[in-house]
């Protein structure tokens, strides 16, 4: 019985080791700049060990992707605040973490920013790992 | 003895992935036209499946190296090179584009637009590479870069196609 229990304590294990954590965790914080004007900042954490890109990478740049305002409007691009770092194969890289800011103008006295930020989280020597994550932030005039 | 009993649990899942079968996924084909993934097995020729995304670097090397190799191997032995894209909708015309703008147009071309053949690959790293040999069985995988990709590979066709 004993035998047994350990098995299966083993296969779970191994089978725990499969399990990925998130290579790519974001986070968005909401300023005002001046009425009627906010800005959205995206900030990302980047597994230790792992590098993602920035917008301005030719092949593969994070995107934000169907991104939309209701009762409100996008003010200009998505700027990044930090500075990437270039790669000896020409890509254009963060390790560690990353920082997107996009400046909305309301209309309304509440408006929804929603979209996807697309991401690929690349390990040297092992690949990459593509993530999306679906954002939805609620931005009320103050 | 808990590393040799956890390294014989690996080894046995190791060895379960290599003698697995391609499972039957519903994905599409460049025609958008549904295409059934057990259908990559010809019962004649051995295959190499490559799973790719549009902005995945190593992946496009990856894709770039066997479309390099891929008609001096054809003088050995008779093979397909299935190419996979893992991208999802909004990325699917941008993979369409990049197979004229390659030259990949030696490879048969398959679209996993909704993930359920890699989800039923079980990996999650791109790139990702199989052979099958002409009856399904897989007889080689790798997952992630490699710069030796290439002999690995044609050795894997070799064994396969005997």
């Amino acid at each position: 019985m004993k035998k047994i229990i350990s098995i299966i304590a083993c296969c779970i294990l191994s089978l725990s080791a499969f399990a990925q954590d998130a290579y790519v965790v974001w986070s968005h914080k909401v300023e005002k700049v001046e009425k009627d004007l906010y800005k959205v900042i995206f900030s990302a954490k980047i597994k230790e060990g792992y590098h993602s890109y920035s917008i301005k990478d030719e092949i593969s740049a994070t995107e934000f992707l169907d991104c939309s305002v209701t009762g409100g409007k996008l003010e200009g691009e998505v700027i990044e605040t930090l500075k990437a770092i270039p790669y000896p194969d020409g890509s254009l890289c963060y390790e560690g973490e990353m920082e997107y800011v996009q400046l909305i103008r309301l209309k309304a006295a509440e408006a929804l920013y929603s979209g996807t930020i697309y991401t690929d989280a690349c390990k040297k020597g092992e690949g990459c790992h593509s993530e999306y994550y679906d954002f939805e932030i609620s931005l009320k005039s103050r | 003895m808990k590393k040799s009993l956890l390294l014989s649990v690996f080894g046995l899942f190791a060895v379960l992935n290599l003698s697995a079968q391609i499972p039957s996924v519903k994905i599409q084909d460049i025609n958008s036209r549904e295409f059934d993934t057990k259908d990559m097995v010809d019962g004649k020729t051995p295959a190499v499946i490559t799973f790719w995304s549009v902005k995945c670097r190593p992946c496009i090397a990856e894709m770039n190296i066997l479309n390099d190799c891929f008609e001096d191997w054809q003088e050995e032995m008779d093979f397909r090179v299935i190419a996979v894209s893992c991208d999802d909708s909004r990325f699917n015309s941008k993979a369409k584009s990049m197979i004229g703008g390659n030259s990949w147009e030696n490879f048969i071309h398959l679209f996993d637009i909704n993930g359920d053949f890699k989800r039923a690959m079980n990996f999650s790293y791109e790139p990702q590479v199989f052979v099958i040999d002409p009856n399904g069985k897989i007889v080689y995988s790798h997952s992630g870069e490699n710069p030796g990709i290439e002999e690995e590979v044609f050795e894997a066709l070799k064994e396969a196609s005997l």
